[in-house]
């Protein structure tokens, strides 16, 4: 099915600009900046609307000014609206996106005293000082906003702190990378980590907003995402670490073992895929939308983690000082954009992808001069980006156009269905044409479910979840950050992938 | 918008309406930035809430001007204490419920008959009872005050039982109640926290009252909707506080075991019980419990023998909960034998469902050391490819396996309408494409390491018909045949006659086709590097002819 982006644009703009007469308009005025945010970083990802009169920086950077609250010192979801920790995010993704962090330099020194305010003495995070709710969802606001600000820093393996790990681990067995734990002035990292352990469930392998609270789709984006930044997500997730510490003969599954959370976590997302395609949040619900956005970054962010894992696991067992070590995690971090292609394996391996490319590139002619339009544009969509890989360094504008203008090429002898990543345990071609059915092929935007009304938010996690899942006509979004992956590279965000 | 049609107008007010509410709010903002918390602020910020539920920072407002005006009766309160200091009667006049929390509280229960899904209602509710909490847990004379508090508390449960009852799986009302529980727990260890020596046995007994209640009333909501993966999810937080609460009974008094119960896993506690005497009283406690858990799970999984939550209630019950230890063993062997039993008929009942052979396999690391390997595999059908799937992966010494369920159904059903066959990932024994198992003579591999039966390529090649997936095979030439010999299914080496398996991963040559352990060939082409270091040595090293091409697979 087409992607309508000429449509989903016109309906950012009558959202933005010609629906005041609507209650909902002004029903909406709270959530403003996040509206701002979905609509234009959705615009950002569709990749259309860059010339529009609509939508200047200068007006952004001037709407977004005027939501802070000098009084607490963040953003509220609108002029004079109270400062809170999701809206301070959504504003603070919003600059990001405009390239315009500089314009509130001033305003830094107290939103960094207000975030670092919000956290509490067990690590977790409120949303605001005056409403004391304490939820998940503001521990992954707090890392989104605490990285986008520079305030998070990777930590030398010299000062680890083993008390934050609730299993001990034979030290010298682990790999040093996951020691190499994120660190803040603002927060205390360990703890907000705790915390976010705290509420995972052993039960059914998700998350809950609090300890004891039921595992739901939105608060996998926000634990796995948050322990991802925080770079803590191999120390209980990473099953190779539990090698040494397994009972042996021991008749109990030991299930605070990192293996075992890994499976039944993957199980937790297996199985939230519907006959329709679309995902749902908690079982025995309906499928929505936006949880392509909340669960398959956390499950992306986790897929590419365990790959990660496994490739340092094998070079693992060579020795290396710890000076090439932390050269080779340098290099490694690096070409994070075309890793994310590479790492999304799946159920096909790349390193086999890799020899085959290279056969082919020692035949030449073969495979691919023979019959192109036979070839799969998956195959060829993954070579583009292992070369783009080796020629790392030299990759300028020009390519990227060469690169589109190749896909446009491939998209009209093959459906675009077959460019998407391979989802492993969840079918992402199912899971795009859920998304695609649910537009408004009227109004343009999307909805929660087929025939409901679209709004914002939901086009926006459509659209994410389109950029998660590979769709080509749509740019790649950070699973993490919630930002095109070219700002968080820009910005060089911190996280352990 | 969430579950709003297309077209439906709810959301649609007059002109009117816009214009009265846009003015109301700009009356209340600027009255907010003057900081009045009069009456007349709490009468305007409940009209404009009233239209716009989710209004943060007018609820922010409100928060304020309550705690505004309790400070100020607090100051008050002092200044009449100080002018008449004889008096001690504080407890009598003190109200820990004042009024103007308990309109609050009823405002906001209009709020939530209404929509019970707004996160800043539940939150502004969190915040009265956290300010009634701070009330009771500062206030020095609290004995008589412990019968309001409850009674507040007990008032929270019921709304949420009322409001759970409307809908089951509403998860801000759970969260809350959850919270409210906890509360329970706080108000119990503040309540002995003096006493604690003499008062161990009530202590315990009440939070063990604590946590058969959420059973209660978690098995009647179960009971009304099996599928109630909300409540399953409170029952086994319940579990965990009721066996807790039993370990400090059993254990008697000791200033260790004396702290908040949510906060310490229960393993750590069973831990340090060494006496013998106890561990029995335990391990009776827990078996007795499990077994009443058992049992009433085991009606769920008749009535809906397909659902997700009842199944993973079990499994969790029998796998991963945290009590088990050694002294559990001879209990947990037999329930697991007759878990076993049930299943086994359950699944000759209802052959098409998933999680009862899913629970099989969940479980089979424990089924197979209490009760062998070998009835496992005789549960499934042929067919089960998912199952299947993961059985091979975890049994194959892949750490942690991997699951395939329902996304291979799904797969399974949309390659079908695909008219492609059925995707299973690389496997090692079974055709690639149809799935069928390898067969000697029969077998061809491709660049990339995956393994076909020849026929299929064949056949797919002449209709042209090969999946978008192997349509880097165009011609015969694309793959090559192998031809060793197969050992049920699985490719046997030319040198050494090991299957071929995720651990031990064969090279193949092209072009006279054999396979050889990877390790192996690595270990001949090092030895024979040493003795005749020629550098266009490459020769497959079972057939000695020269090769063109070497392919992994298995790795």
């Amino acid at each position: 099915m087409e992607l309508l982006k000429e449509k989903h644009y016109e309906f950012i703009i009558s959202e933005s600009y010609k629906s005041e007469d609507k209650f909902s308009f002004w029903w909406s005025e709270y959530l403003r900046v996040s509206g701002c945010f979905w609509g234009l970083s959705a615009l950002y990802l569709l990749d259309i609307g860059k010339d529009s009169e609509y939508i200047t920086k200068e007006k952004v950077v001037e709407f977004v000014k005027s939501c802070y609250d000098k009084k607490a010192g963040g953003f509220g979801g609108f002029q004079g609206h109270d400062a809170h920790i999701l809206y301070s995010t959504s504003a603070l993704q919003l600059l990001a996106l405009f390239d315009a962090l500089d314009s509130i330099e001033e305003y830094k020194p107290d939103i960094l005293s207000w975030l670092s305010s919000l956290q509490r003495s067990d690590g977790s995070i409120r949303g605001s000082v005056t409403d004391g709710d304490v939820d998940n969802r503001f521990s992954m606001c707090m890392m989104i906003c605490l990285s986008i600000l520079g305030q998070l820093s990777i930590d030398k393996p010299s000062n680890l702190d083993e008390k934050g790990s609730d299993h001990c681990h034979d030290t010298s067995s682990v790999p040093s990378k996951s020691f190499l734990y994120t660190t803040s002035p603002i927060i205390d990292c360990s703890k907000a980590a705790e915390f976010i352990m705290s509420c995972y469930n052993e039960t059914d392998g998700g998350f809950g907003a609090r300890p004891g609270a039921e595992s739901h789709g939105g608060q996998m984006y926000c634990c796995i995402g948050s322990l991802c930044a925080l770079r803590r997500l191999g120390q209980y997730f990473n099953p190779y670490l539990d090698h040494s510490s397994k009972l042996k003969g021991s008749s109990h599954v030991s299930c605070s073992s990192c293996s075992h959370r890994l499976t039944k976590t993957y199980l937790w997302f297996s199985e939230r895929q519907l006959p329709c395609g679309g995902l749902n949040g908690r079982p025995e619900k309906k499928e929505d939308v936006c949880y392509s956005w909340w669960l398959i970054s956390g499950y992306s962010i986790l897929r590419k983690m365990e790959s990660i894992w496994t490739l340092e696991s094998d070079t693992e067992s060579t020795q290396e000082d710890d000076k090439e070590k932390d050269d080779k995690e340098k290099e490694k971090e690096e070409p994070t954009p075309e890793q994310q292609q590479l790492d999304d394996g799946g159920y096909i391996d790349y390193l086999s992808l890799q020899r085959f490319i290279l056969s082919c590139q020692d035949i030449e002619s073969g495979g691919i001069a023979d019959r192109p339009e036979d070839m799969p544009d998956l195959i060829l969509r993954k070579m583009e980006s292992i070369w783009t890989l080796e020629s790392d360094t030299e990759s300028t504008q020009e390519d990227d156009k060469e690169k589109d203008d190749k896909e446009k090429e491939k998209e009209e002898p093959t459906p675009e269905q077959q460019q998407l990543d391979d989802g492993g345990y969840i079918d992402y071609l199912s899971l795009q044409r859920f998304i695609l059915s649910c537009q408004d092929i009227e109004s343009g935007g999307i909805a929660d479910r087929p025939e409901d009304m679209p709004d914002l938010y939901h086009l926006f996690f459509g659209v994410a979840g389109l950029a998660l899942i590979g769709d080509p006509r749509v740019k790649r979004i950070s699973p993490i950050y919630a930002l095109p992956q070219e700002i968080v590279d820009r910005l060089m965000l911190v996280s352990e992938l | 918008m969430h579950g709003i049609k297309k077209g439906d107008k709810t959301f649609e007010v007059s002109q009117e309406t816009i214009t009265k509410y846009r003015k109301l709010v700009k009356l209340v903002f600027a009255r907010k930035a003057a900081k009045k918390y009069d009456d007349q602020t709490l009468m305007l910020t409940k009209t404009v809430l009233g239209l716009n539920k989710e209004f943060y920072s007018l609820w922010n407002y409100r928060k304020d001007a309550i705690s505004s005006r309790l400070r100020d009766e607090v100051d008050f309160e002092k200044d009449e204490k100080d002018k008449e200091e004889e008096s001690s009667k504080e407890s009598e006049t003190y109200s820990l419920l004042p009024e103007l929390i308990s309109s609050e509280l009823k405002f906001t229960e209009a709020f939530i008959a209404k929509n019970a899904k707004v996160y800043p209602v539940w939150d502004h509710r969190m915040f009265l009872i956290i300010t009634l909490w701070n009330r009771y847990a500062t206030h020095s004379v609290k004995e008589s005050l412990r019968t309001v508090f409850r009674d507040i508390l007990e008032n929270e449960i019921s709304l949420c039982s009322k409001c759970l009852s409307v809908d089951g799986r509403n998860f801000h009302c759970w969260n809350y109640r959850t919270e409210i529980r906890k509360m329970y727990e706080n108000e119990i260890y503040l309540h002995y926290k003096d006493q604690i020596t003499t008062t161990w046995e009530s202590y315990c007994s009440e939070l063990k009252d604590v946590a058969l209640s959420d059973l209660e009333f978690t098995q009647s909501m179960i009971k009304s909707n099996f599928s109630n993966h909300s409540a399953w999810h409170r029952r086994s937080g319940a579990l965990k506080l009721l066996f807790k609460a039993s370990l400090l009974e059993i254990c008697g008094y000791d200033d260790y075991l004396f702290i908040p119960t949510y906060s310490a896993p229960l393993s750590k506690f069973i831990e340090l019980v060494s006496d013998h005497s106890m561990i029995i009283k335990l391990t009776e406690v827990i078996s007795d419990r499990i077994k009443l858990e058992y049992e009433f799970s085991q009606a769920a999984f008749y009535v809906l023998p397909d659902d997700e939550s009842s199944w993973r209630f079990i499994v969790w019950l029998l796998r991963d909960a945290e009590w088990w230890n050694d002294n559990l063993d001879t209990f947990r062997s037999e329930i697991l034998a007759s878990f076993w039993t049930m299943v086994e008929e359950l699944i000759k009942l209802e052959d098409s469902a998933k999680w009862p052979k899913l629970s099989i396999l969940l479980l089979s690391e424990l089924l197979i050391n209490y009760n062998g390997e070998k009835k496992t595999v005789d549960v499934f059908r042929k067919d089960d490819v998912f199952l299947a799937f993961y059985y091979k992966n975890t049994k194959m010494g892949g750490d942690g396996g991997t699951i395939a369920t329902k996304r291979d159904v799904v797969v399974q059903q949309i390659r079908e309408r695909l008219g492609e066959s059925v995707f299973k990932g690389q496997s090692l024994y079974t055709c690639s494409i149809s799935g069928k198992p390898l067969e000697e003579g029969n077998i061809c591999v491709d660049k990339l390491g995956n393994l076909f039966c020849y026929d299929v390529i064949l056949k797919n090649l002449i209709d042209k018909s090969m999946p978008l997936r192997f349509s880097h095979i165009s011609t015969r030439k694309n793959v090559i045949r192998i031809n060793s010999k197969v050992f049920q299914h699985g490719i046997l080496c030319e040198l050494s006659k090991s299957v071929l398996s995720k651990s031990n991963p064969f090279f193949v040559y092209s072009p006279c086709g054999c396979a050889c352990a990877k390790g192996l060939c690595e270990q001949i082409i090092g030895f024979e590097m040493e003795i005749s270091p020629q550098k266009d040595m490459i020769v497959c090293p079972a057939c000695r002819l020269k090769y063109l091409e070497r392919i992994e697979i298995g790795s």
